[in-house]
C-alpha cells in the first residue's frame, strides 16, 4: 500500500514536472537570448490551453490537430510580441524587460476573463476516463500521455537547440549576443525564433493539461512562477538545468503534498530556492553571472 | 528659490485638496497617500540600490497584520503603530540579508519567494489571521484632543487624510536627507559600480541591508495605516500582485527621483478611476499604458519631464 501511494505521487510529479520543464525550457531560451525575465510566458500557456479548448469544442477538431493549431498560433503570437513588444526595450535597463513583461501578463490575463469568463473548463479528452492499470495502480491515459508527448517535444527541442545550424546560432547568441553579431549572425531572427518555438511549447503544455486541471484566465500564474524558480535553481540560460529542475521540483512538490502539508504544497519550491540561492546566489548549474 | 514657491504652493493645495473632494475620491486620495508611502520606501531598494524587489507587499502586510492583532489585543494605535514598522524591519533583515547576496533576476526571484511565503502563510496560520477571510473590525485611531475641546476623530475621512499626509511628508524627510547624507551617497555609489565603491572602502552589502530594512520599516508603517484605515485587511491585499503594482509605480513615474514614485502611485491609482473604467478594462487598459511608458519614456514619467524641461533650456 505504501509503495503504491508513493508510485501514486512520482507519477503525478513526473506529470506536473513535465508541464514545469515545458514552460521552463521556454523562460530560459528567453532569457539566454534576451536577458528578459519573462512573466508574461505563462499567458502563452494559458492561452494555448484556450486555443486547443475552442477548436476541440466549437468546431470539434481532434484534440491532437487542435494542440498542433495552437502551438502554430501561439508561435506567432510569440513572434508578434517579441518585435512589438520587447524588441523595443532591448537596449533599455534589465528593469524595463521585467516591467514590459509584467504589462503584458496583465493584458493578457484581463483579455481573456472579458472574453471567455473567470469559469474553469475541462478540455475534452477521449483519454480523460480511459485508465490503466500496472503494478497495483491505475491512472488515467491522459496523464501518460501528458509525460510522453512532453518527453518527446523536449527531446524534439533539444536536438533542434544542438543539431541544427540555427540552434547553434542560438547558442551562439546566448553565450555572447555582441560577438555573434559580429560573426553575422542575425540576431533579430534569432530571437523571434526563439519567442517562437518558446511560445509553441508552452501552449503544448497548456493543452497537454488542459484535460486534467482546468482552463481558466488566471491558470498562468502558478507554473510561470515555478518556472523561475527552476530556472534560478537550474542556473539561468541552462537548458539542462530547465529540463532536470523541472522533473525534479515537480517530483519534490508532489512527494510534499502526499507526505507532509498540502496546504504548503506551493510553499517547497520557494523555500528550496531560498535555501540554494542562500549557499549558492547564481543557482545550482549556474555560471558566474555576467 | 522659484522651487520653495513651487512646494509651498503645492502643499497648499494639498491642505485645501480634501475639503473639496467627495467621498469616493477622498477615499482614493487616502490610498494614494499611503502607496506613495510604499512607494517612496520602495524606491530606496529600486532607485537607489538598484535592485528589483518583490516583497515589499509582504512587509506591508506584516506591518498591517501587526498592528491590527495587537490593537485587537487591546493596545492603543499609537503604539503598535511604530511597533509594525519595527516588526517589519527585523522582518526586512531577515528577508534581506540572504537575498542581497543574490543580484539582478536572482534578487528578483529570491524576494518574489519571500513575497509568496509571506502571502502564503497569511493565508495558512488561520488560528491567527484568520485565513483567506481576512480581519474584521479593527479599530480606528484613538482620537486626539486639541484645544478648546476640538478632536482628531479619525473616523473622518479628512482627519485620516490628515494623518497619512503627515507620515507621507515624514517619509519624504526622512528618505530626502538619507540620500544627501553620507549614507545617501554611498548607496548612490553602489548603485552605479558596486566593485568601485567596494574599493573605496564602502561595505556594499551593509549599506544595500540599510536602504532594504528601512524600506521595510516604512511599508510596515503603510500598513498600519492602511489596517486602521480601512478597518478590515485579508491576504489577497498583500500578495504578489500588490508588489508588481508596487514596482510598476515606482518604474512608471521614474525611480531615479523623489517625485517619481508619488506621481506612479497618483497615475496608476488614480488613472482607471479618472476614466471610470470596470476593473477589468481598467486592468488592460493600465497594462498597455504600461508598456508604452516603458518603450517611451525608458526612465519613467518624472524622468521624461526631466529630459524635457532640460532640452528645451539648452
Amino acid at each position: 500500500m505504501g509503495t503504491a501511494i508513493f508510485l501514486q505521487q512520482v507519477i503525478n510529479g513526473l506529470v506536473v514536472g513535465s508541464i514545469y520543464a515545458m514552460v521552463a525550457l521556454g523562460l530560459t531560451l528567453i532569457f539566454g537570448i534576451l536577458h528578459i525575465g519573462n512573466f508574461a510566458h505563462g499567458q502563452l500557456y494559458m492561452l494555448g490551453a484556450f486555443a486547443t479548448y475552442w477548436m476541440v469544442t466549437l468546431w470539434g477538431w481532434n484534440i491532437w490537430l487542435a494542440m498542433l493549431a495552437a502551438m502554430g498560433l501561439m508561435a506567432l503570437l510569440g513572434i508578434i510580441l517579441e518585435r512589438m513588444v520587447f524588441r523595443p526595450v532591448h537596449s533599455a535597463p534589465h528593469i524595463n524587460g521585467l516591467i514590459v513583461a509584467l504589462g503584458l501578463f496583465i493584458v493578457l490575463e484581463n483579455l481573456a476573463f472579458i472574453l471567455w469568463g473567470g469559469e474553469e473548463r475541462m478540455l475534452p479528452s477521449p483519454y480523460a476516463t480511459k485508465t490503466i492499470s500496472f503494478l497495483s495502480l491505475t491512472l488515467t491515459i491522459q496523464r501518460l500521455l501528458v509525460f510522453i508527448v512532453a518527453v518527446l517535444l523536449i527531446f524534439l527541442l533539444y536536438l533542434f537547440i544542438q543539431r541544427t545550424k540555427m540552434g547553434k546560432a542560438i547558442r551562439a547568441v546566448a553565450l555572447d549576443s555582441e560577438v555573434a553579431r559580429l560573426m553575422g549572425i542575425p540576431i533579430h531572427r534569432i530571437s523571434a525564433t526563439v519567442f517562437a518555438v518558446s511560445s509553441a511549447l508552452a501552449a503544448a503544455a497548456g493543452a497537454l493539461v488542459g484535460p486534467i486541471f482546468s482552463v481558466f484566465p488566471a491558470m498562468g500564474l502558478s507554473p510561470i512562477l515555478k518556472a523561475f524558480v527552476v530556472i534560478v535553481i537550474g542556473g539561468m540560460g541552462s537548458i539542462p538545468g530547465a529540463i532536470f529542475g523541472g522533473y525534479v521540483l515537480g517530483i519534490a512538490e508532489s512527494l510534499g503534498a502526499g507526505y507532509l502539508s498540502s496546504q504548503y504544497k506551493d510553499g517547497f519550491a520557494f523555500l528550496a530556492l531560498i535555501v540554494v540561492l542562500m549557499i549558492k546566489p547564481t543557482g545550482l548549474f549556474g555560471k558566474k553571472e555576467g | 528659490m522659484k522651487n520653495k514657491i513651487g512646494l509651498v504652493t503645492l502643499l497648499t493645495a494639498l491642505v485645501i485638496l480634501p475639503f473639496f473632494l467627495s467621498k469616493t475620491l477622498l477615499h482614493l486620495a487616502v490610498i494614494i497617500e499611503i502607496h506613495a508611502i510604499l512607494t517612496l520606501s520602495l524606491c530606496l531598494v529600486v532607485g537607489y540600490v538598484g535592485q528589483l524587489s518583490l516583497c515589499h507587499a509582504g512587509f506591508y502586510g506584516i506591518g498591517a497584520y501587526t498592528s491590527a492583532l495587537l490593537t485587537f489585543a487591546h493596545w492603543p494605535f499609537w503604539i503598535t503603530l511604530p511597533l509594525s514598522g519595527v516588526v517589519s524591519g527585523l522582518f526586512g533583515l531577515f528577508v534581506g540579508f540572504p537575498s542581497l547576496k543574490t543580484r539582478g533576476i536572482y534578487f528578483s526571484i529570491t524576494t518574489m519567494s519571500f513575497g509568496v511565503l509571506i502571502a502564503m502563510v497569511l493565508n495558512n496560520w488561520i488560528s491567527l489571521t484568520n485565513g483567506p477571510d481576512g480581519l474584521s473590525g479593527i479599530k480606528s485611531p484613538e482620537p486626539i484632543s486639541l484645544f478648546n475641546g476640538a478632536a482628531l476623530s479619525f473616523k473622518n475621512p479628512i482627519h485620516y487624510y490628515f494623518l497619512v499626509g503627515f507620515f507621507l511628508l515624514f517619509t519624504v524627510l526622512v528618505i530626502s536627507r538619507l540620500l544627501r547624507s553620507r549614507v545617501g551617497r554611498a548607496f548612490i555609489g553602489v548603485r552605479n559600480n558596486e566593485t568601485l565603491a567596494w574599493s573605496l572602502g564602502i561595505n556594499s552589502m551593509r549599506y544595500k541591508l540599510t536602504a532594504f530594512i528601512i524600506a521595510a520599516v516604512f511599508a510596515g508603517l503603510a500598513g498600519s495605516l492602511y489596517a486602521h484605515y480601512l478597518r478590515y485587511i485579508c491576504p489577497k491585499d498583500f500578495g504578489l500582485h500588490e508588489s508588481f503594482d508596487m514596482l510598476v509605480m515606482v518604474v512608471v513615474g521614474g525611480a531615479q527621483t523623489l517625485l517619481g514614485p508619488i506621481v506612479g502611485a497618483l497615475f496608476v491609482l488614480g488613472l482607471p478611476k479618472f476614466f471610470g473604467f470596470e476593473p477589468v478594462y481598467g486592468r488592460v487598459a493600465f497594462g498597455i499604458i504600461l508598456i508604452m511608458v516603458m518603450i517611451f519614456m525608458p526612465r519613467g514619467i518624472v524622468g521624461k519631464w526631466q529630459e524635457y524641461f532640460k532640452s528645451s533650456r539648452g
